[in-house]
């Protein structure tokens, strides 16, 4: 469920809230070495502005994604699609984290 | 780079006024047949192919009627040259040569310039020319400011002892060929033959014409689909690779695939990180018996974005029986980019592969802690080792997991 999302020079992070509000630790924020993430109440959103973000503060790390993952509650999904490959593979790949 | 075919080439040098000889691409036998009824004369039939040594490879032939034009395109349309499946032919008049020159503009490491050569011994390839007969092939590093001018252009003509009309004739291809190199920015655009008739003419009898890969972008009336250096059509897979990079400035992304055809198992997905520690690694692999599916390199400091599609786009690839990765050994780029973007791309497929990352540099203990921790969950087992591991250990290790893998396999 896409409850928060935000567009990277190449990608899409997308936030479920619902697992969110579940997770204690946030690992997503004190990962993010590039500081474009905050807390409001129980929900990570941007702490800059989005167009900056998109333009490249985000780098892509991918850091938040995994400790949301392994520390977290895995409400975090980082979109990068690869255009054409599903194509070629001839396989629809589910491409969660988990 | 980038190469365009003769045809393309052709079609530039004519714009740009250097006389080519009359000609139509063909696509099937019996529209080089038309063609050749048309030009009305002899021809000479040429597959399309980016590479060299098609007249040895039956890929040029002489035709001396429409008949002939027809049948020697079926001979060559769907021929196989060095992996190159010829779809189109030129068909062109036959020249009348009475002499072969060589025109080229390259740029030059040695010059940090680009540099015009012209040599009276054409026909053959310039390294062999300038072998064989180095008092044959004269060259002019051009002062990038000032372009080519006509005096410099008329001295190299002169140095081969060319006067008159001809050497007028000449000095205008030379500078003209300089200007169309500028234009389409290229690394090296040869005419090879220049071919002096027998009326006097002379005509661009080849071409061959390389972009540099970080200046396709300007130019997208050349028509190249990928900046890359092929010698055959790139395959779908390298298509969806080139795009995932193209417009992804941060770091580079090089995906070739060595293998489309494939025969037995043990196919490896190479990720290499860095050009030199890649043929180092990929040389390991092939002493220990694998074979390798792709070239990949990834470096540069990529964004870890990127080296997840790389890995997926790797991954994707059938018939593979391990994946293994080596970088330069000292990357300067901090490694856990590497490591993360590994890690998403192995979860999202889970993988079910073994896999050896040998990822040294900046900080690779932490890559080395993200990449076996995070993946322990996985099918395929991943191991990854730090700059002091040799790489024929970690080939090993990929043997010996590839081996575990198919025992485990096979009881199951």
């Amino acid at each position: 469920m896409a409850d928060y999302t935000f567009t990277t020079i190449t990608g899409q992070v997308v936030f479920d809230y619902g697992l969110c509000r579940q997770c204690r630790e946030k690992p997503c924020v004190a990962s993010c070495t590039a500081g474009i993430l905050k807390l409001e109440g129980d929900g990570p959103v941007l702490a800059m502005d989005a167009a900056q973000v998109k333009k490249g503060k985000c780098t892509e790390c991918l850091a938040c994604e995994l400790e949301c993952h392994f520390r977290g509650a895995g409400g975090l999904h980082i979109e990068l699609p690869i255009p054409g490959l599903d194509a070629i593979t001839g396989v629809k790949r589910d491409v969660h984290f988990n | 780079m980038a190469r365009l075919f003769e045809y393309q080439g052709k079609e530039l040098l004519k714009e740009r006024g250097i006389p080519v000889p009359r000609g139509r691409l063909a696509g099937t036998p019996a529209e080089a047949k038309g063609f050749a009824a048309e030009l009305g004369k002899p021809v000479v039939i040429k597959a399309q192919a980016w590479v060299t040594g098609r007249a040895e490879a039956g890929g040029i032939k002489f035709a001396d009627s429409p008949g002939e034009a027809e049948t020697w395109a079926q001979a060559i349309l769907g021929l196989q040259l060095k992996g190159f499946r010829v779809e189109k032919v030129l068909v062109e008049e036959k020249l009348d040569i009475a002499q072969q020159f060589y025109a080229g503009v390259i740029v030059s490491d040695q010059y940090r310039s680009p540099v015009i050569m012209f040599s009276t011994m054409g026909g053959t390839g310039i390294e062999d020319i300038a072998r064989a007969h180095p008092d044959k092939v004269w060259r002019q590093p051009v002062d990038i400011f000032t372009g080519l001018r006509e005096h410099e252009a008329r001295n190299l003509v002169r140095k081969a002892g060319i006067r008159g009309k001809l050497q007028a004739k000449l000095v205008q291809v030379l500078v003209n060929l300089y200007g169309l190199a500028r234009k389409v920015e290229a690394r090296s655009l040869e005419i090879n033959p220049l071919v002096l008739d027998t009326a006097g003419e002379i005509y661009a009898a080849d071409c061959r014409v390389t972009v540099d890969d970080n200046a396709v972008f300007r130019h997208p009336e050349l028509g190249i689909e990928i900046a890359r250096e092929f010698d055959r059509p790139a395959t779908p897979l390298e298509k969806v690779a080139y795009k995932a990079e193209e417009k992804d400035y941060r770091g580079t992304f090089y995906f070739l695939q060595l293998e489309t055809q494939y025969e037995g198992e043990d196919y490896i997905g190479f990720h290499g990180g860095g050009g030199g520690g890649s043929m180092m690694a990929m040389d390991a692999l092939m002493r220990a018996g694998f074979k390798l599916a792709n070239f990949c390199d990834t470096s540069g400091n990529p964004s870890a974005s990127k080296v997840y599609r790389a890995a997926k786009i790797i991954l994707s690839q059938p018939k593979l029986a391990g994946y293994f990765h080596s970088g330069s050994g000292v990357a300067s780029q901090e490694q856990y980019h590497t490591a993360r973007g590994m890690v998403k791309a192995f979860r999202e497929l889970k993988l079910n592969i073994p896999a050896v990352i040998r990822i040294g540099g900046n900080s690779e203990e932490e890559a080395i802690h993200i990449l076996m921790e995070y993946t322990r969950d996985l099918p395929g087992k991943v191991e990854a080792y730090g700059r002091d591991v040799p790489v024929e250990y970690c080939v090993n290790r990929l043997k010996e997991l590839i081996a575990e893998y198919k025992d485990r396999k096979a009881m199951s």
